[in-house]
């Protein structure tokens, strides 16, 4: 009874909240629809082209088939223990709801299971969205009939109940020991490190080779043999198994793996309650207390920032070493940069590794080779993006609460842009430069290319910073506790896009005048002076444009606010 | 030095502040009063230039805070009854960061922060991370800030909010001098004390209409009783005077 009423309230406040929903609430709702609808679909393009492939490799086609629902399920169990723990910390431990419930007169096991069933929601959501697709290509490959749908929504339940519990295991005895805020700061980065080995070592083990038919043989025979289960003892072989026999009708296996994975979740879920009635009041208690908040003497905080960037005026200064000293200090900030890591990684890596020796040797190839690094400007553009969304674009919005002080300084809100215009252009800037000059390196691409690629990127980086201050202004986030959550909101989101597009359309306007200069090499056409210059007018008409609207909007929209 | 002119603030259809008139002269220590949702920050926040009123106008020592924004801020000094500063810094970086906003960060500005350490009994904490700080202990860094850069006006919400016996009185004291001193303070607060100690003038505040404004004997007056103690001058003007019905309840 008491249970149902913290639950029935904690529904209330997600109606109450929903209810709030604005014209831009529902414009982004649209927006993350559309996107997500894309994404799903986009998976389950992939996985049934790859199903439908393995389907017709004869012997090995149903082994593969169950190999690789082996694979996700395994992955999504890795994902869903680390995301719990990341989560249930944040929950269990650090809501701050919980001093009010904790001081009621109700068993611990009441706010234990409610926000233990917040943690299985809140990590899982995703996991369970992101499987539909994948299921629904399993389903339209291997013809499997209607129940399979609603059948592995069941081995689902206690797949994910599993999960969370083991995962609340692990944190009621980590919380005994450490205090919750930096051991979840430890999580995250330890979470985001994994995904980026994962993403790295993929993208190093060059699965292009796919693609060379002698290659794939070889491959799929590897895969193949190995049947033995890699992990029998898992939630996550089990519930594998039981959709693989689900998909193939044969029932009486289908049963013992069902039945093993919801005996399992049952029994894990009770052995939960019970060691939860003890242990979750000391652990949440042990986790209150504030860890070491000492400023360590290390290297990083022996430099003196002020003394290194006093050529700059007071104001950028001051705002520049904050911001340095806060992102040293602040755990939360690092995740991201181990993603903008791993990115620029694969990037060089494909640099390196373009087959460029495949390419037919003829007078041609040179002007392929350069053609291809042209395309490649994309690449570098998305990362400059990804950059901006992540830095430029959160910059403002990290002010956060205090952002107060800036508009109570004597400095105009346009200055104050413009401050954080020129550091962000600054490092955005040097990191695209650098990127461009090591492909012009590895690729060793003609002067001229190397000329239009270098102007290009400082195109992108002085447009996408101010795009990113600009529309950082306009959707600022300073309320939120993960700078995470800044990049991934709508206005991160429409940031992303309007950048895409404006890298596109660049690379639409530049194709023109370096096909031009291209075929005049080749075959001694006409190379148009006036064309290219009105191109070269236009790019920088639309750059201005670009950068003075948002930056326009941003600037309104600060100045407006109410705080 | 602070004047208000037919000041307003909607929020939608509810008027927080209703064309406020007001004008605190050179120092001055006004006190602001009102009960709870009186619309006291609200006016605190269009005169420190955070919040755009719909109607009217501030000027700070003949500056309109909305169309000379800049002159204005680099005359007053604010401390907000929520003391949001950079967690991530410690008090001392914090303080130099203002300095640099400010534009005075020199020698003579850091030696008046590590006095100011010292009066507040800062100096040991200095180089700590303020997300370790209490709730006082962040409203002194915070009105260290405010007093950094030599104001000719001091706007105050909440002052003596988590702030120990002591450190209270060595508030009291601060802002005693700072109006010897010729700076002008505007004080929102609940500590009828307070003001009643401190203030010259007192403006009383309720539904966003001032509904008093004057000296506690004018106060005493217009609330038509000889009580002594500002609480019931207070209680009578803002008709909470009848207390019993809820005590009973409880």
């Amino acid at each position: 009874m008491k249970l149902w009423i913290v639950i029935n309230t904690r529904l209330r406040i997600l109606f109450h909240s929903t209810k709030k929903s604005t014209k831009s609430g529902l414009l982004k709702y649209f927006l993350f629809f559309v996107l997500g609808f894309f994404f799903l679909a986009s998976i389950n393009f992939v996985f049934f082209r790859i199903l439908t492939y393995f389907n017709q490799v004869p012997l090995f086609g149903p082994i593969l088939i169950a190999k690789l629902l082996s694979m996700v399920f395994l992955t999504f169990f890795t994902m869903l223990l680390f995301s719990n723990v990341v989560v249930s910390i944040s929950t269990l431990y650090l809501s701050e709801d919980l001093n009010l419930l904790m001081a009621n007169p109700i068993p611990v096991s009441v706010p234990f299971t409610m926000k233990g069933l917040e943690t299985l929601i809140n990590s899982s959501w995703m996991i369970l969205i992101m499987s539909i697709p994948i299921f629904v290509a399993y389903g339209m490959v291997c013809k499997a009939e209607f129940i399979f749908y609603p059948v592995a929504v069941t081995i689902f339940i206690p797949f994910l109940l599993i999960a969370t519990a083991i995962a609340l295991f692990f944190t009621i005895f980590l919380m005994r020991i450490f205090p919750a805020r930096r051991t979840r700061d430890i999580f995250v980065l330890l979470s985001i490190g994994f995904v980026c080995i994962v993403v790295v070592l993929f993208r190093l083990l060059q699965p292009e080779r796919l693609v060379n038919p002698s290659e794939i043989v070889e491959v799929m025979q590897y895969i193949a043999e190995l049947k033995a289960p890699t992990a029998p003892y898992l939630p996550s072989y089990w519930a594998s198994q039981a959709a693989i026999f689900a998909l193939y009708r044969k029932w009486g296996q289908f049963y013992y793996y069902y039945s093993i994975l919801w005996g399992s979740a049952i029994m894990v879920v009770f052995m939960l309650l019970l060691v939860a009635k003890k242990n979750y009041y000391p652990a949440w208690c042990n986790a209150q207390e504030t860890h070491e908040v000492k400023i360590k003497n290390t290297f990083l905080e022996r430099i003196n920032w002020d003394k290194i960037f006093n050529f700059l005026p007071s104001v950028t200064r001051v705002l520049l070493v904050k911001d340095i000293k806060i992102f040293r200090r602040d755990p939360t900030q690092w995740p991201q940069l181990l993603l903008l890591f791993s990115i620029v990684i694969i990037y060089l890596f494909n640099m390196h590794t373009l087959p460029l020796d495949k390419l037919p040797i003829n007078i041609y190839s040179k002007y392929l080779k350069d053609l291809i690094f042209f395309l490649n400007m994309g690449f570098s553009g998305f990362i400059i993006a990804a950059v901006g969304a992540r830095f430029v674009f959160s910059s403002v919005s990290m002010e956060g609460k205090s952002y107060w002080l800036v508009r109570l300084a004597p400095i105009t809100v346009k200055k104050f842009l413009l401050e954080k215009f020129w550091i962000n252009f600054f490092i955005l800037f040097v990191l695209a430069e650098v990127l461009i000059l090591c492909s012009v390196y590895l690729m060793k691409i003609d002067i001229f290319m190397a000329i239009i690629s270098l102007w290009t990127v400082f195109l992108f980086s002085i447009t996408l910073t101010a795009l990113g201050i600009g529309l950082g202004s306009m959707y600022p986030k300073f309320y939120v506790d993960n700078p995470a959550e800044i990049a991934t909101s709508f206005g991160g989101l429409l940031y992303m896009v309007t950048s895409i597009l404006y890298i596109t359309l660049i690379l639409i306007l530049e194709s023109g005048p370096v096909r031009m200069y291209y075929m005049h090499k080749i075959s001694f056409s006409l190379f148009d002076v006036g064309y290219v210059g009105f191109i070269f007018v236009l790019i920088i008409f639309v750059s201005i444009l670009t950068c003075y609207i948002p930056m326009k909007l941003g600037m309104r929209n600060l100045l407006q606010m109410e705080l | 030095m602070i004047q208000t002119i037919g000041l307003t603030k909607k929020f939608g259809k509810v008027v927080a502040v209703d064309h406020l008139d007001l004008c605190v002269e050179s120092g001055e220590m006004f006190g602001f009063l009102g009960p709870n949702g009186a619309g006291k920050t609200t006016t605190i926040k269009m005169l420190t230039g955070l919040l755009i009123p719909n109607e009217g106008k501030v000027l700070i020592d003949g500056y309109d805070i909305q169309i000379d924004p800049i002159a204005a801020k680099k005359i007053i000094g604010f401390i907000p009854d929520r003391p949001f500063v950079y967690e991530k810094l410690t008090g001392r970086e914090f303080l130099n960061f203002i300095a640099g906003m400010y534009g005075i960060n020199n020698k003579a500005t850091s030696l008046r922060i590590e006095e100011f350490l010292e009066l507040f009994e800062l100096k040991d904490w200095g180089d700590e991370l303020i997300e370790a700080y209490s709730h006082g202990m962040k409203q002194k860094v915070v009105m260290i800030a405010s007093l950094l850069h030599n104001p000719k006006v001091l706007i105050i919400d909440e002052p003596m909010v988590g702030l120990d016996p002591k450190s209270a009185r060595l508030v009291k004291s601060i802002f005693q001098n700072l109006a010897k001193s010729g700076i002008t303070l505007f004080v929102s607060t609940h500590s009828l004390e307070l003001v009643e100690k401190l203030c010259n003038r007192i403006g009383i505040i309720q539904n966003g209409k001032l509904i008093a404004l004057g000296t506690m004997e004018e106060l005493r007056m217009l609330s038509k009783t000889t009580e002594k103690d500002l609480e019931d001058i207070f209680l009578k003007l803002t008709g909470a005077t009848d207390l019993t019905e809820i005590i009973k309840v409880i």
